[in-house]
């Protein structure tokens, strides 16, 4: 049962450099019955996604190595995860920026420290169900 | 060049007064000269009228005298002397009349005079040869009344002859007065209009200079004012588009300090918000969970803080309005607190700290917590960029008199280049907050230093190769009396 209760699951993917806010994300999502993983960086993020094909990819923007522009790039170029939404979850509000990340289709953005586990939940479950829907 | 234009300028202007002048005085030359030729012509020909007129007047009042001494005398001599007078009435009218230019009119006067006077000549001359022969007659008789007659006649006629030669006199004479005045006149009209054309020279010669100066000395004087004033324009301008760009790169640092304060803060403050809301929402709160997330709380809360009080210290520090606590305190001691404040943040394991201090170095003036705050500064940098390998702080003589060097040396990461030419400016180091410049921390830590060496008299240099770890050297003078202001652009050498 649990082997075909873990397979209903359905999968997330938080990518963000800082432990500090990934791991209680982590935790709250996991706590809502979905099927969590972490990457440290945009590249790590890459591999694990290619690797697992989440149903969803919480995406910070600052990070060392590749940042959520250049993770956004390579997912654009690939089919496989090109098909995957994303929300943004980024600590500064650079029009700039987050409308480049638009440009590269992401389906929501929130700005860290104004939104609260509810509203991420909620932001989750209905960008899943867009997805559910034909 | 210009100098040369103008002494030019001036001497065209002295020409154009001179020509006027000598113009006006050959117009003065050209009327006196003809008017000295008129008077000349007059002279030569009216004076001579005049003159000879009144000698035919005076010769026949002579010839009429001498006729009258024979009748009354009785002396036929005189009569001698009569032709005399008659030739010179003759010659004196002929004179007259061989002038080229004399009136017609008066030409044929004077014929008429001539003949008169002949046919006078003639009677005369033969009446009072007769009486003075001696030819008495007898009175009443018809010959006597005949020479009475005639006497009469002759009188009659000498008369009229006397008017018509005072007659020509008088037009001579006239005729050379009214001469005389016309030319005062002329002469009068010539000095008006020799004065007026020396006013009209004077007159165009000024219009001319006032052009010239206004061309060659106002207008480009009023251009060269012109161009000062576009200049100064053009440089109000520029200065105003500098002050705006600045005003704007002001602005623009603004925006991206306070975005990088709200990175820096927003998120570990997201990070406290998930932590916290996950915890409220367990059921059973089990110890390995609350740690598990009220440590992170915990150590967000502290890194903000940290961030707080360094901004405000940066702050301050950067005010110029710092109020130091000046004394003598104990190297030695400052260095083993600062060591003791960063330990907790080592990795006992894999890090090893080491403090040396040179034994002859004891004291130093200053302000103690601020040096401190210096070392723990330099130290917690080296301790976040080095993951193994040891951490050396130490501290000896500098080769400068009364200097000493404290040392902060590691085997960390290093310093990449890009790095380094931001080193010790707030804010400036993470500007790329996202993408390859990513960087950690927010550089106020090195501000805070830079500082406080400032304010005590002295220098930093940093030699770092990427990968092989970094040495930061501060030289600080032991014995200085008190901070040193305006020393607050202390820039960093790297070596």
């Amino acid at each position: 049962m649990l082997g075909w209760s873990n397979l209903l699951k359905r999968k997330i993917l938080v990518i963000d450099d800082m432990p500090v806010f990934r791991e209680p994300i982590a935790a709250t999502l996991r706590m809502q019955g979905f099927d969590v993983s972490c990457a440290g960086d945009g590249q790590e993020g890459l591999d694990i996604a290619r690797q697992e094909n989440p149903d969803l990819i919480l995406l910070d923007m600052s990070m060392p190595v590749m940042d959520g522009l250049g993770f956004l790039k390579h997912r654009q170029d690939d089919d496989q995860l090109n098909q995957i939404p994303v929300i943004l979850l980024s600590a500064i509000s650079d029009e700039d920026y987050i409308s480049q990340a638009n440009d590269y289709g992401i389906s929501h953005h929130l700005l860290k420290s104004r939104f609260s586990s509810d509203e991420l939940i909620q932001t989750i479950e209905s960008c899943l169900g867009e997805l559910a829907e034909p | 060049m210009r100098s040369e234009g103008i002494t030019n300028k001036v001497w065209l202007i002295i020409g154009i007064l001179m020509t006027g002048f000598l113009f006006s005085v050959v117009v003065s030359y050209i009327h006196g000269y003809n008017t000295i030729k008129h008077i000349h012509r007059i002279s030569d020909e009216l004076f001579h009228d005049v003159q000879n007129s009144q000698m035919a007047l005076i010769a026949f009042e002579d010839q009429v005298k001498h006729y009258q001494e024979v009748f009354m005398l009785g002396e036929i001599e005189l009569l001698d002397l009569v032709p005399d007078t008659v030739q010179m009435v003759k010659d004196s009218i002929t004179n007259i009349k061989s002038r080229k230019n004399l009136d017609i009119q008066m030409r044929v006067a004077l014929d008429e005079t001539m003949h008169l006077h002949s046919a006078y000549s003639r009677q005369a001359n033969r009446i009072f040869s007769a009486l003075g022969n001696g030819e008495v007659l007898e009175e009443g008789s018809e010959q006597y009344m005949a020479y009475e007659n005639s006497v009469l006649e002759l009188g009659k006629n000498s008369q009229e002859l006397k008017e018509r030669l005072s007659g020509h006199a008088k037009i001579f004479k006239d005729g050379f007065d009214n001469e005389l005045i016309r030319i005062a006149q002329v002469t009068r009209l010539q000095g008006y209009f020799n004065l007026g054309l020396f006013a009209l020279v004077v007159a165009i010669s000024l219009l001319v200079i006032y052009y010239i100066v206004n061309r060659s000395i106002s207008k480009p004087i009023q251009e060269t004012i012109d161009q000062v004033e576009s200049v100064t324009e053009d440089l109000r301008v520029e200065r105003a588009e500098r002050e705006r760009k600045a005003m704007a790169e002001t602005l623009k640092s603004m925006e991206r300090v306070i975005g990088i304060i709200g990175h820096e803060l927003r998120t570990p403050l997201a990070a406290v918000r998930m932590s916290s809301e996950y915890l409220l929402k367990l059921d059973n709160l089990d110890k390995v969970s609350f740690e598990s997330f009220m440590t992170p709380i915990h150590d967000e809360v502290i890194r903000m803080s940290e961030l707080v009080n360094n901004m405000l210290e940066a702050a301050r520090l950067n005010s110029g309005s710092v109020k130091w606590n000046w004394t003598s305190f104990q190297i030695e001691g400052i260095c083993q607190s600062a060591i003791k404040v960063v330990q907790p943040l080592v990795d006992q394991e894999s890090v090893e700290v080491n403090c040396f201090i040179e034994p002859d170095i004891t004291e130093m003036n200053g302000d103690q917590e601020a040096i401190q705050r210096m070392i723990i500064n330099l130290l917690s940098n080296s301790v976040k960029h080095t993951s193994e390998g040891q951490i050396d702080l130490s501290v000896s003589m500098s080769d400068k008199d009364d200097h000493i060097e404290i040392e902060i040396k590691d085997t960390g990461n290093g310093i990449p280049q890009h790095v380094k030419e931001k080193l010790g400016k707030a804010f400036v180091l993470n500007s790329g907050v996202v993408g390859s410049d990513y960087i950690k921390g927010t550089g106020l830590g090195l501000s805070i230093c830079k500082a406080i060496i400032a304010a005590h008299g002295g220098e930093m240099k940093v030699d770092s190769i990427e990968g092989h770890g970094s040495t930061f050297a501060v030289y600080l003078p032991i014995d200085l009396d008190g901070p040193v202001s305006g020393n607050d652009k202390l820039e960093v050498e790297y070596v």
